[in-house]
């Protein structure tokens, strides 16, 4: 192996940055417990969408195997469109 | 794997039989002492808890993003990293068949580390002879082709759309290369467990998994005329070697001219249907609406199936902000391709589009192989120049100037568009 890789191997992140779902607000453990769980944050926080997409996209996230309940479902959605929703500040592109 | 768990999905009939032949499968590699831990609950959990500090350890039975990437050259960007995405831009696809150090990387999970000495494909569904091989089986019985073939993700180019939609950020001129493939016919595989009448469809079933027992597996299907066309391969090769991990190794589709998750990695299963398949990777990505939609609207009830790629080109040299001198030529060239047409012309303009002059174009080779396209030009003034090229294929289809808007951002083939500087 060549040293880059063994560098790399012992736990550098590949991407700078490091995105973070925004935390201390209402729903924010919960969206970071189950929205954390496939993937890191990049994909959520580099989209502004409104409120019918964002169904769309959690829905899918449940079929894609996401562990989320109907209940659970509302409060992510409500702190997805607060954060994440289409007015909100313009997100890292 | 214990799928009991499953949240319902609006595909149980089929799915249900493909997941049968991959939960045997993962039982016996399992035994194989190759996926020791099954993708479990807990795995996520402990990933989430490391999120915030450090990168989750490595997952059991499967690579890591660090070890796929030193392999790879610098030019290829991680775009994500759970799962893995990166790519290349097209100044670093200048070379006629892509190095597979430059090849981009689209996973939908994690990359599994298989064992071709255990690993069995079957062919079952709507066939006379079910087949269960092994690789070398598989390569032993049936003619060795190799062929040089377009490989690109539904979404390559995808953040060029306005609004950019969701899925993974390629950027414009990323997402694709024209590696040379090494494998079997399909038809071979086919004829020899005998199609039967009624067959539609043909799925491909993969083996990576995700860090969620509840992922489902990564399945996708295609029409049975372009599954006996004689391009589309079972492939073990790439550029001469064995398939890397992250590409598929050791057997992967390749669907040429078509969606690039045509082209399942890691496969396992391959079955003859009556129908499309019915799943996530079908029914939920990889759809375009039935008629055009405004930017930035949602998707709606009726849309298709991506297929073939649309007419399209690059611009590989020059590179963008390249410095040049009057009076001595500059060589513009780049490649182009036509899913399943044929490159017919391409054109260059450097005014914006509003003369254009024709490039001079490489004969056909392979029929899914891109072509080279030239344009010797000889600068007089000093200045900033913007060059576009613009392919034509055999039916008289144009590229656009903007592809045409959808939800998943889809078939971006918008005219690429360089600038560099004349200096004196
Ligand atoms: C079971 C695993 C899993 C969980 C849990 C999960 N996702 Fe995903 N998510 C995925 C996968 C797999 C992809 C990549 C899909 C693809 O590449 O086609 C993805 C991609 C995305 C994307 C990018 C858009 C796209 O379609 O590719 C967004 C946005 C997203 N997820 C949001 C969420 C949110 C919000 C949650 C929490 C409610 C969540 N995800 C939980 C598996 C998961």
């Amino acid at each position: 192996m060549r040293p880059p890789a063994l560098i790399l191997a012992l736990g550098f992140p590949l991407l700078a940055g490091g995105e973070e779902l925004k935390s201390g607000v209402p729903g924010a453990e919960l969206a970071r417990s189950k929205c954390l769980l496939c993937h890191e944050a990049g994909h959520i926080v580099r989209l502004r969408q409104s409120r019918a997409a964002w169904e769309d996209t959690v829905d899918l996230m449940i079929r894609r195997g996401a562990p989320i309940s109907p209940e659970e479902r509302g409060i992510i959605l409500d702190y997805l469109t607060a954060h994440y929703g289409e007015n909100g500040p313009a997100g890292p592109r | 794997m214990n799928r009991d768990t499953n949240p319902p999905t609006p595909y149980p009939k089929d799915r249900g039989q493909v997941d049968q032949g991959r939960r045997q499968f993962i039982e016996r590699i399992g035994q194989a002492g190759v996926l020791t831990v099954a993708a479990s609950p807990l795995l996520g959990a402990r990933a989430f808890a490391q999120q915030a500090a450090a990168p989750p350890a490595p997952i059991p039975g499967t690579v890591p993003n660090a070890a796929i990437m030193a392999e790879k050259d610098p030019a290829v960007k991680v775009l994500t990293e759970r799962p893995l995405t990166a790519s290349a831009t097209a100044e670093y696809l200048h070379d006629e068949v892509t190095p597979t150090a430059r090849l981009f990387i689209r996973n939908n999970l994690l990359t599994p580390d298989l064992d071709a000495a255990t690993l069995r494909l079957r062919v079952t569904g709507l066939v006379d002879k079910p087949l269960d091989l092994s690789v070398e089986e598989l390569q032993r019985r049936f003619p060795n082709v190799t062929l040089q073939a377009m490989l690109e993700c539904a979404g390559a180019g995808r953040t060029a759309f306005s609004p950019v939609p969701r899925g993974t950020p390629w950027p414009a001129t990323g997402g694709m290369g024209c590696p040379k493939w090494t494998g079997v016919r399909l038809r071979d595989l086919l004829s020899a467990a005998g199609v039967k009448g009624g067959a539609v469809h043909v799925a491909f079933l993969a083996a990576d998994f995700g860090e969620l027992a509840t992922a489902p597996p990564v399945v996708r299907s295609i029409p049975l005329a372009k599954a006996v066309e004689p391009n589309t391969l079972v492939a073990w090769g790439l550029n001469g070697a064995p398939l890397p991990k992250v590409h598929g190794y050791p057997l992967r589709a390749l669907v040429p001219g078509w969606v690039g998750s045509a082209s399942i990695k890691w496969l396992v299963g391959i079955e003859v249907l009556d129908a499309p398949f019915k799943g996530t990777y079908m029914d939920d990505s990889y759809r375009i609406p039935a008629y055009p939609v405004a930017p930035g609207e949602r998707m709606p009830k009726e849309t298709v199936y991506t297929e073939a790629w649309p007419i399209k080109s690059i611009i590989t040299h020059p590179a963008p902000g390249a410095k040049f001198r009057p009076g001595a030529p500059v060589m513009i060239a780049g490649r182009a391709w036509a899913g399943d047409l044929e490159v017919d012309r391409v054109e260059i303009s450097l005014d914006e589009g509003v003369t254009w002059r024709r490039a001079r174009l490489s004969r056909p080779r392979d029929k899914y192989a891109w072509r080279l396209f030239t344009y010797e030009w000889t600068p007089r003034e000093r200045g900033y120049v913007t060059v576009l090229a613009r392919a034509t294929d055999d039916r008289g289809n144009i590229q656009p100037m903007v592809a045409r808007w959808n939800p998943l951002g889809y078939f971006w083939n918008g005219i690429h568009r360089v600038g560099f500087s004349i200096e004196s």
